[in-house]
């Protein structure tokens, strides 16, 4: 589903440049949970960038579901996003005058190819999914913190993508409403089936996934999860269930 | 020198080449240019009027009359002089004068003068003594006249019955006071006891008498004319004094002046509307840097004292080039007199001027920052971890409160601008009502269509992308109001211009569009008529009008006598209306109304009807009479009444002979009158041809050629609409100022908000679409906001301020919507285009 091969990367500063990203390969297939960890600075943000087609590398190419995106324009990347992707932010970037259901249609609106009626329908389901069927006519700040990032939860799964990227998604809220935010890309990322990569500092969100990646010197690599650690040394041979709920 | 840290903090934040520092002085500037522009022209124009008026009268003050003065007033006048007054007369007419050898004609305002006129200024002559040896058969006449004469000096010029030897050319004499058309014609000057011989002194021939009258010195002529105005009224002789002369002519240029000082001041309220929004620009981009000075402990006094230096030093910047512009602008203003009488009006700058641009261009600024400066003392140090929202959300609610008093306070500052520059309360007080009430005004009605915006939305009566963006803008909180009012105000402004542009011209009498008419016959007798009429026929003229012309005084109405002493004081507040009871009328009689009048009440006569009367519509409004009134004339003694079976629509610029009173035919056909026809012949060659022959046949007649005339009023057309076309550019360029500076307010929401569309897959096309929408959406609702104020604002200001009939030009209007359109969609897509090529994560986690 995401490619990423031989990916440099690095920034202009006035003492000279300053590499982000170094040779850094990932493949993660279709369906799969995925955490990236890191300390600060360490390029997180900026492999998100580069994997969701909102930057370029320096070197490099960037595959999503098979179709290389490294060498095209900004406009054909935006397509691929509005029918491929999704995002979901740590500060949640609502359009704040649009209330949450013009919030959640806006996806499909842009796309153009759905009626109002529709757009309409579809938002109203997944914000009944995400539990703000009351709440469809707020407008951002009407709402809590958590309730503002169920809205982005809920505008980053309308238009079905593969491929879901979630930048600190639970950076904002407290522990509670963290859970119940995980919970919920997780059941999403079950029943839709979408590919979900989460950015995150938080060892406990890192533990929802199936997979845990460390970013470290602007390169990526494995890493074991502690359940994982823990159940190679006392019985190596069993696989480890990846879902955590609290 | 090394700067201390708030000096290097102060000169950091003071960038003049930032946009919003950029908007900010040139806000200034574009405003205090317009105000100081205009208040200088008009001071100077204004003193050079009250310094050339005495010359102008040749007196200090004049008794005047369209009959000849009777022994008895002259003597009643001479009674109530103080001792070693001294006294002359002249007459004043139009009449046509010819070469007697080659028989070319020309039109001229001629001038008999008594012996000692005129008691100040000076007639200046070619050859230098001409006037001072003028005999009673000789006569001076404008240059223009000699050379269209093609006259030698000692040639023979017929006036009237009676030819007069040609003795010279006259440089300057002061001015006639008839204003109007005969305004336009030149002048010919003959010594008083010369006039009888040319047998063209006579009623219906538009003639003034005036009686001059020289004072001693330490008497002041106003109170003379306040003492005796209502005594010699009531015998139809007005007195004036030297102030009030050519007051027709002042009455426009100061019509016109109150209607620049508007848009004057209109081009700076707009400025202060761009100001307000950049300091509060300037505030919001600064919040984090005050709260974290808050937190290491600065107090309030230490932020504002910098906020306000850099405000101050922005003002300075913009005044001082705002008083430079206002200099220059002057060169722009043509003379607006077009005469050679007032001396010819010098860009100039007075220090009161030069003072009132700095304080007004600094103090209004100043003023602006009431509330930002409530916003800094209140503002929490923990709005340095909060974010940004919350912290533009806490400024809204807490400064909606000082705004009110500064709203206050500011429509004082203006209605004391206002009433320095018209010295009337009432005027002062609806300019600065208008100014600062509009925005108000404006932001009630697009509050309305929001609503209006809402609910077509939901309805679903608009779709897709258009029903999204018109969702969006119509909620609270779009961020459009300010730009809305902002050019709202601009584009009301605009067009109430455009409309008392148009009334100012039909004020001057000068809508040419509809003329048909290039001829005008006046003082036809009735025995001249036949050949006059056989004349018309052989030079194939075209729509001939011919009626007759009965001079006579309104008596009574509805059987009581009118009071001769409610005529206004002032001659420069004399209109029509003010004159509508006591004034001279000029009665016609016909069968039929003209296809370019209307009735507006009751029903036109028929044929065998008698002694009925129609009266112009305004004109009934202003005498206080309607349908079943009565009225009663006196002409040459005899009692002729009448009644008012309607009143009717005239269209004035037609050019036809158009009267406010006509009667049926009845009593009036047996008045003593003469006639006046209005024609059309297409060449320039056989109207000189016609006039010639007229001339030569019948002497007394009057024949004017509309076309030569209206190359001189195109051209003073032309100076007015430069004039407005000027102030329309100060305006204009104020509210682009607002444009940019509202745009450049919502520049991070912009920017925030194209990033999240890229990101959820907008292309370019797609975010261009909204913001057109969105610009579309700006400019519809502004527009009509607009053109309901401009409506309801023109008519208070025409009828109130500027007394004028107003014409609403429509076509105009939609000129001015799709020129609006065009500005805004281009400031638009020019700021788009702007934040469209910023990368989205460049932006998202600049805010992370």
């Amino acid at each position: 589903m995401l490619k990423l091969e031989k990916i440099f990367k690095s920034y202009k500063t006035p003492e000279g440049e300053l590499p982000i990203l170094f040779d850094l390969n990932l493949d993660v297939n279709a369906g799969e949970f995925i955490s990236i960890m890191g300390p600060s600075g360490s390029g997180k943000s900026t492999f998100l960038g580069i994997a969701a087609g909102l930057d370029k590398p320096d070197k490099g190419r960037v595959y999503i579901d098979g179709e290389e995106i490294t060498s095209k324009q900004e406009d054909q990347i935006g397509k691929i996003r509005s029918e491929k992707i999704g995002f979901i932010f740590q500060n949640f970037q609502l359009i704040k005058n649009l209330n949450a259901i013009e919030n959640v249609g806006l996806p499909l609106l842009i796309s153009g190819k759905y009626k109002d009626k529709e757009i309409k329908e579809r938002a109203g389901e997944l914000l009944k999914k995400v539990s703000l069927e009351a709440r469809i006519h707020h407008l951002p700040s009407q709402l809590s913190g958590g309730e503002e990032q169920r809205v982005a939860i809920a505008r980053a799964f309308i238009n079905n993508p593969k491929l879901l990227f979630a930048d600190e998604p639970t950076g904002n809220l407290d522990s509670r409403n963290g859970d119940l935010i995980m919970n919920m890309l997780l059941d999403l990322n079950k029943s839709m089936g979408s590919t979900l990569i989460i950015v995150t500092h938080d060892p406990a969100v890192a533990d929802y996934s199936s997979r845990i990646m460390e970013m470290r010197d602007g390169v990526l690599s494995e890493k074991m999860k502690k359940l994982e650690i823990k159940e190679k040394v006392s019985k190596p041979s069993k696989s480890v269930t990846s879902k955590k709920k609290k | 020198m090394k700067l201390s840290i708030s000096q290097e903090l102060l000169k950091k934040n003071i960038n003049i080449f930032s946009f919003s520092s950029f908007t900010f002085i040139f806000s200034i500037v574009i405003g205090v240019g317009s105000v100081t522009g205009i208040n200088s022209y008009k001071n100077s124009l204004k003193n050079s009027i009250l310094k050339e008026s005495k010359t102008l009268m040749g007196a200090d003050i004049s008794f005047d009359s369209s009959r000849k003065l009777t022994k008895a007033q002259i003597s009643e006048i001479h009674k109530i002089l103080p001792k070693d007054s001294n006294s002359t007369s002249t007459v004043q007419f139009l009449s046509m004068m010819s070469n007697e050898n080659s028989g070319e004609t020309n039109l001229s305002m001629v001038k008999a003068v008594g012996i000692g006129y005129p008691f100040y200024g000076e007639l200046k002559t070619n050859p230098y003594d001409a006037y001072t040896n003028l005999k009673s058969n000789e006569i001076l006449l404008d240059e223009s006249i000699s050379k269209n004469l093609e006259l030698k000096l000692g040639d023979k010029v017929k006036l009237g019955e009676t030819s007069f030897v040609y003795k010279g050319n006259i440089i300057k004499e002061p001015l006639s006071n008839m204003g109007g058309f005969s305004g336009m014609a030149p002048a010919s000057i003959i010594r008083i006891d010369g006039l009888k011989s040319t047998g063209l002194e006579q009623r219906g021939s538009r003639i003034r008498y005036n009686m001059l009258i020289s004072l001693p010195e330490g008497i002041d002529a106003q109170d003379i004319k306040k003492s005796y105005f209502n005594q010699f009224i009531k015998e139809d002789i007005t007195i004036y004094h030297y102030t009030e002369v050519g007051s027709g002519t002042q009455k426009f240029i100061y019509s016109t002046l109150d209607y620049m000082i508007l848009l004057g001041l209109s081009s700076f309220f707009l400025g202060a509307i761009s100001i307000l929004i950049t300091v509060r620009t300037r505030l919001q981009s600064k919040f984090k840097e005050i709260a974290i000075f808050k937190c290491l402990g600065a107090s309030s006094w230490f932020s504002i004292k910098l906020f306000l230096t850099e405000i101050m030093v922005l003002s300075i910047i913009g005044s001082l080039l705002g008083v430079g512009l206002g200099y220059i602008t002057q060169f722009y203003i043509p003379d607006i007199t077009g005469s050679e009488f007032l001396s010819q009006i010098k860009p100039n700058l007075d220090i009161k001027s030069i003072i009132w641009g700095i304080f007004i261009g600094i103090f209004i600024p100043l003023l602006l920052t009431l509330d930002s400066i409530y916003a800094i003392f209140i503002q929490s140090p923990l709005s340095a971890i909060r974010s940004e929202t919350e912290n533009s959300l806490n400024l809204k609610f807490i400064s909606n409160k000082v705004l009110l008093f500064q709203i206050v306070f500011i429509y004082i500052i203006f209605f004391l601008i206002a009433y320095i520059e018209t010295t009337q309360l009432f005027k002062a007080f609806l300019l600065s009502g208008v100014l600062v009430f509009l925005p108000i005004l404006i932001y009630i009605f697009y509050f309305i269509l929001r609503i209006i915006g809402r609910k077509i939305s939901e309805w679903g009566i608009l779709v897709g992308t258009t029903r999204f963006i018109i969702g969006k803008i119509s909620k609270t909180g779009s961020g459009l109001s300010l730009p809305i009012v902002g050019i709202g105000s601009a584009i009301s402004i605009i067009l109430l211009s455009i409309i008392v542009r148009n009334s100012l011209i039909l004020l001057g009498g000068w809508d040419v569009s509809h003329q048909k008419a290039n001829m005008f016959i006046l003082d036809i007798k009735p025995e001249q008529l036949t050949y006059i009429s056989n004349l018309q026929s052989e030079y194939h003229a075209k729509e001939i009008y011919t009626s007759p012309v009965i001079g006579a005084r309104l008596k009574k109405i509805n059987n009581e006598l009118i009071k001769k002493d409610s005529i206004e004081f002032e001659s420069i507040n004399r209109d029509w209306k003010s004159t509508a009871r006591t004034r001279e009328y000029f009665l016609s009689y016909r069968d039929d109304m003209y296809d370019s009048e209307e009735i507006s009440r009751g029903k036109f006569w028929q044929k065998n009807s008698k002694n009925e009367i129609s009266v112009e519509k305004d004109f009934a409004k202003a005498l206080g009479v309607n349908v079943g009134d009565s009225l009663e004339f006196d002409i040459q003694g005899i009692e002729v009444s009448g009644k008012i079976t309607n009143t009717r629509e005239v269209n004035w610029s037609d050019m036809k002979p158009n009267f406010v009173v006509i009667f049926s035919r009845g009593d009036l056909e047996y008045a003593p009158s003469n006639y006046i026809s209005s024609f059309f012949i297409t060449e320039s060659s056989k109207r000189i041809e016609f006039q010639r022959k007229v001339v030569k046949a019948y002497p007394n007649i009057t024949i004017f050629d509309i076309e030569k005339t209206v190359i001189g009023l195109n051209s003073i057309f032309s100076k007015i609409n430069s004039i407005i076309n000027l102030m329309t550019y100060f305006i204009f360029s104020s509210a682009i100022f607002v444009l940019f500076s509202s745009l450049y307010l919502q520049e991070k929401d912009r920017k925030q908000e194209t990033a999240l569309y890229k990101i959820v897959g907008a292309g370019s096309l797609f975010i261009r679409k909204i913001y057109t929408i969105e610009a579309f959406a700006v400019t519809l609702y502004s527009f009509v906001s607009s053109v309901i104020l401009a409506l309801i604002a023109n008519y208070f200001i025409s009828t109130w301020i500027l007394s004028i009939n107003y014409k609403v030009p429509f076509l105009e209007f939609i000129y001015v919507f799709l020129l609006s359109t065009f500005a805004i969609l281009f400031a638009y897509l020019i700021s788009i285009q702007r934040i469209i090529s910023i990368p989205p994560k460049k932006y998202l986690y600049s805010e992370q």
